[in-house]
């Protein structure tokens, strides 16, 4: 049993914010010396360094959204193939290329 | 549509469902039947704090429609009954606790809502240590549940009322809470299946907490199959619970039948032979479960373990320091309300230091793993779950109830899913316990050899003499 002063538990007792009658008092005297007996078991020569138990999680950050699927009329047309025809038209506009320094100088002045 | 001449308060979840599923047993004629079981033996059992036969009924009466829409599950219409720290909405949830008497909640517990969904029927609400803790008290309210066996024995706890509730045919499933052995002592001292899931598996939200770092919500019932259909329902990642984890879950009754030949066994010897001794009828008890598991093919060995001591040592303060700080104001405010078991297993916290608790979560780690060492050897380990059959109420002593380890709570330090199954028998005709742990995550195995041992075994043709 873990010895402890009367004064020690009137001390503990009051900083707990606790009112206890006498009873009650002997109660957490027994309690406390059975719990110190129990702790006292626990290993504390541990690494400074080693793992800390006592951490805070983040929940996972959140999934990037999947981009809005089209809905009603534009779906459809979204969904709708191509025909080869209008394919082979319909070509990507080609940029154009930039006039060399002097052609811009002229059409500058214009 | 019964099943002509035969108990109904003795079916199984899995018996009863059947029979309701072929249409050859009605909800409300088997709902009936354990409301007036109950009006019948709970006086002499004190296993109900609170019945709820009205809308016990209506929900039978919904479970008929069910049934006959052809849309039913295997928990469609089947009668249970909660420990009384589960939330209900609108029913008294008291925790058994005259500081909660009046508690009505306007939200059931999530694991509650998803029995409810799975047509469930709730016939009310089951005594309980008071807030899960303790032992059995006389000081309070309501008076403690009673064994089933003998109504002079203790029941174990802290699910007392679900342990007598289902032993006496009172309800034929159950939700408890497992801290330190909450739900397997009872399920030991009254011959009934209790699972302690693998922390994080079961939604504990809605559930009155008593240290949430060891807390764990599980299913009790009369066999291990009837907890994995319990538990096929409540499994689940609930993102409302920041203790749930979001992993795999269900498939738990289906697995049952898988074989178990050539499982590696792990005989946790030294639990109930050197760490906390066992009567002589629980070893042998333990000895001839594990030759029943190698008739079924398993191979068994020797195995070992850190002390159940060291376990005990880092559950007591972490339990005592967190049931505290949740109690706090009231212990400094409705001292008296509260029972003396109660105050002399919490109060202790108010004196656990802070260093005293870090370095206990500490050394818990150092005890998940060497928990997991193990089990790269042996795929489950087995040991007595109480070192005795059930003890004699009279001989219950507060005052001592830090000073004894407990067998159960090793699983809780660990995290790891522990079954309790009904091993055999005392001479005096009292159930033993044999407790089936396996690593985190084995949920599905810990049920499946719990339900081999108990069709091989043959433990669950006898029932207490009522």
């Amino acid at each position: 049993m873990v010895p402890v002063t009367p004064e020690e538990m009137a001390q503990a007792v009051r900083r707990a914010g606790l009112s206890l009658n006498p009873g009650q008092l002997a109660d957490l005297v027994l309690a406390w010396q059975q719990l110190a007996t129990l702790s006292a078991r626990i290993p504390r020569d541990r690494p400074l360094v080693d793992d800390m138990t006592v951490v805070f999680r983040l929940p996972p950050p959140a999934m990037p959204a999947p981009p809005p699927q089209p809905v009603g009329k534009t779906a459809k047309k979204a969904a709708k193939p191509v025909p080869a025809k209008v394919a082979r038209k319909k070509k990507a506009p080609v940029p154009r290329k930039p006039l060399p320094p002097a052609k811009a100088k002229k059409k500058a002045r214009r | 549509m019964s099943r002509a001449g035969a108990a109904l308060h003795h079916l199984t979840i899995a018996e009863a469902g059947g029979l309701i599923a072929a249409r050859k047993l009605s909800p409300v004629e088997l709902t009936k039947a354990l409301l007036q079981r109950v009006e019948q033996l709970n006086p002499a059992l004190d296993a109900y704090l609170h019945v709820c036969g009205k809308s016990a009924l209506a929900a039978a009466r919904a479970a008929e429609k069910t049934v006959a829409a052809r849309a039913q599950g295997p928990l469609t219409g089947i009668p249970l009954a909660y420990k009384d720290i589960y939330e209900t909405r609108g029913v008294p949830t008291t925790a058994h606790s005259r500081l909660l008497q009046d508690n009505v909640p306007r939200e059931d517990a999530e694991t509650v809502r998803r029995l409810h969904d799975a047509g469930a029927v709730m016939l009310g609400k089951l005594a309980t240590h008071e807030f899960a803790i303790g032992g059995p008290a006389f000081d309070l309210p309501w008076p403690p549940a009673r064994n089933p066996w003998d109504r002079d024995r203790f029941t174990g706890g802290s699910s007392s009322g679900s342990g007598a509730a289902l032993a006496a045919g009172l309800a034929l499933g159950s939700l408890g809470s497992d801290t330190g052995g909450s739900i397997r002592l009872p399920a030991a001292y009254c011959g009934v299946a209790g699972l302690k899931p693998t922390a994080g598996l079961v939604s504990r939200r809605g559930v009155i907490p008593l240290s949430p770092s060891l807390d764990t919500a599980g299913p009790l019932a009369w066999t291990a199959e009837d907890c994995a259909i319990l538990l096929d329902a409540i499994a689940g990642h609930d993102p409302l619970d920041s203790a749930s984890v979001p992993v795999p879950s269900g498939g738990y009754t289906k697995g049952l039948t898988q074989p178990v030949k050539g499982l590696r066994v792990g005989l946790l010897r030294h639990f109930h032979e050197r760490d906390v001794p066992a009567t002589a009828e629980v070893r042998q008890m333990v000895l001839a479960a594990a030759k029943t598991l190698e008739s079924l093919g398993c191979v068994v060995e020797e195995a070992t373990l850190p002390p159940v001591q060291e376990y005990d040592a880092v559950a007591r303060p972490i339990i005592c320091a967190e049931a505290y700080a949740l109690h706090e104001q009231w212990l400094r405010t409705r001292l008296e309300d509260y029972s003396r078991v109660f105050r002399l297993r919490v109060m202790g916290g108010a004196l656990v230091r802070a260093a005293d608790y870090i370095a206990a979560q500490r050394t818990r780690g150092d005890l998940i793993r060497a928990t997991e060492a193990a089990f790269q050897r042996f795929d489950i380990l087995i040991s007595a779950t109480a070192p005795q059959a059930a003890p004699r109420l009279a001989d219950q002593k507060p005052d001592e109830g830090l000073t004894r380890p407990l067998l159960t709570i090793p699983a809780n330090v660990a995290a790891i899913p522990a079954l309790s199954v009904c091993g055999g028998f005392s001479a005096g005709g009292l159930p033993l316990g044999l407790q089936i742990m396996g690593p985190a995550w084995s949920d599905a195995l810990v049920l499946r050899v719990g339900h081999q041992f108990e069709e091989a075994a043959g433990t669950r043709a006898r029932r207490p003499p009522l």
